[in-house]
């Protein structure tokens, strides 16, 4: 598990700078308090702006769940939007930046979202219990760590939230490991609520 | 054919009296007809009973791959029912006693473990275009079409098809998108392909169970490798294990080192026991 976090200067107008919104489309994202912003320059590439796969169906999850007076959207122009699928399994959910105020729905939302799509599965599966040989007793340790063979690990998840105050001042939390983890990882955004 | 009918026949499909290929046809129809009819429920109900039979079917051929030592084949199709039952999961969850479903899953995931395979060669991929393989209309993130990817329509599971991408790189990796991509050496003067794996655990088990819905588990114990476990070999001497290399360069490494132990429980136990390695010597 791995869990940054950092002081940053990027604000909602980082991004909305970009080449890669149109002004029409800085319109629009303006009026959001949550952005989905692209990985930049992860691969040489003529266009350098990433999304991970599954994108759709999270902006979609969010769309769904978020009350009237919040919005989503993703922080880039259409004919830019392209998705990366990276041969590791962790799911990487992306990178976010949500305004102070929205952060009680971010924080729900992404929490259910990781519970329908990952936790629920990962529970429905069969588990393998590990006895210690010497006091036959079941022990801690995972049969991934145990066999070193990481496909068997439950559901990781890997995904970036940077949370921008009302005075413009900003923190990026950046998390890499279980699914099962979520909540407790999310309630460190729960001190930036405004 | 009714629907407690339908249940009926794959309450019994471990007993395979019939064919699952026939049955899947049979299925096929009534769902055409419900299509037709555009009863969308009945057509997702015949789509989880469809899915339940591939199940089956992938766990047969895998079956009958491992009894004929084609691991890596068989190794695949494992991949496939874990897919097939990660979609049907959405919409069907099914107890441990139901269809026969969790003995192939606890199957599946027991010989994942016993498996030798660490590494793979994965691809990294850009889409750049995709379109919805249910209304062929071409899927741009502010404009979708409206089905969502996974759910059940017209008896079809909605997914993605990609129609632009590009290969960005291939990374090795321990822990893969998909685990199709097993590394294999080749030979670069006769480009011939190794299977430099040690199916020796696989072979052991496939040894005591003969058909593919006969009871089987796996217990896995913690155990850690003592310098008695290799009899009274000297520091200097030939490793047991083979490689060539002196105890010392080699095994005598692993002492103090937490190791899994494999036990199966099977109808027909073997006295037997086997100390293997990863790779063939």
């Amino acid at each position: 598990m791995e869990l940054t976090f950092l002081e940053t200067h990027e604000t909602f107008e980082t991004w909305l700078n970009k080449k890669f919104v149109s002004a029409d489309l800085r319109d629009i994202l303006s009026k959001a308090s949550i952005l989905m912003v692209p990985y930049e320059n992860l691969r040489d590439s003529p266009n350098p702006y990433f999304f991970p796969t599954g994108t759709e169906d999270l902006l979609e999850y969010f769309k769904n769940k978020l009350p009237q007076e919040q919005m989503i959207d993703v922080c880039i122009s259409d004919e830019y939007y392209q998705e990366f699928v990276f041969n590791c399994n962790y799911k990487r959910l992306g990178n976010f930046v949500v305004k102070a105020i929205a952060i009680p729905f971010f924080v729900s939302i992404l929490a259910s979202y990781v519970h329908d799509k990952y936790i629920r599965l990962d529970e429905t599966k069969p588990q393998i219990l590990i006895i210690d040989n010497s006091t036959h007793s079941a022990v801690n340790t995972h049969i991934s760590t145990l066999t070193d063979k990481k496909y068997l690990e439950p559901t990781h998840i890997k995904f970036s939230v940077t949370v921008v105050d009302t005075t413009g001042k900003s923190k990026n939390i950046s998390y890499e490991g279980p699914a099962s983890e979520i909540d407790s990882v999310l309630m460190n955004l729960k001190e930036y609520e405004k | 054919m009714r629907n407690e009918e339908i249940v009926a026949k794959l309450n019994e499909i471990h007993l395979q009296l019939y064919s699952l290929e026939d049955f899947t046809s049979e299925l096929q129809n009534i769902k055409d007809e419900f299509v037709k009819q555009g009863n969308q429920e009945q057509a997702k109900l015949l789509w989880i009973y469809q899915t339940i039979i591939e199940a089956h079917r992938l766990y047969i051929n895998a079956f009958h791959l491992l009894k004929s030592k084609a691991y890596y084949q068989a190794w695949c199709e494992l991949e496939k029912i874990e897919i097939v039952l990660n979609s049907l999961k959405k919409h069907f969850i099914y107890d441990k006693k139901q269809y026969f479903l969790w003995h192939i899953e606890k199957s599946v995931k027991n010989l994942q473990v016993i498996y030798p395979y660490r590494l793979f060669a994965s691809s990294e991929i850009l889409k750049k275009k995709k379109k919805c393989s249910v209304c062929d209309k071409e899927i741009s993130i502010r404009n979708s079409c409206g089905h969502i990817v996974g759910e059940i329509y017209d008896g079809e599971m909605c997914h993605r098809v990609v129609t632009e991408a590009d290969v960005l790189g291939i990374s090795i990796v321990e822990n893969p998108g998909n685990k199709y991509s097993v590394m294999f050496i080749k030979d670069s003067k006769t480009d011939e392909q190794t299977d430099q794996y040690n199916y020796e655990t696989i072979d052991y088990l496939f040894e005591l169970i003969e058909l593919p819905y006969e009871f089987w588990d796996l217990e896995v114990s913690e155990c850690e490798t003592r310098k008695e476990d290799y009899g009274s070999v000297g520091r200097n001497e030939p490793c047991p294990c083979k490689s060539g290399l002196k105890f010392k360069k080699c095994c005598m490494k692993n002492i103090g080192k937490k190791y899994p132990h494999y036990e199966f429980i099977v109808l027909n136990p073997s006295d037997k026991k086997i100390l293997t390695n990863v790779f063939k010597n």
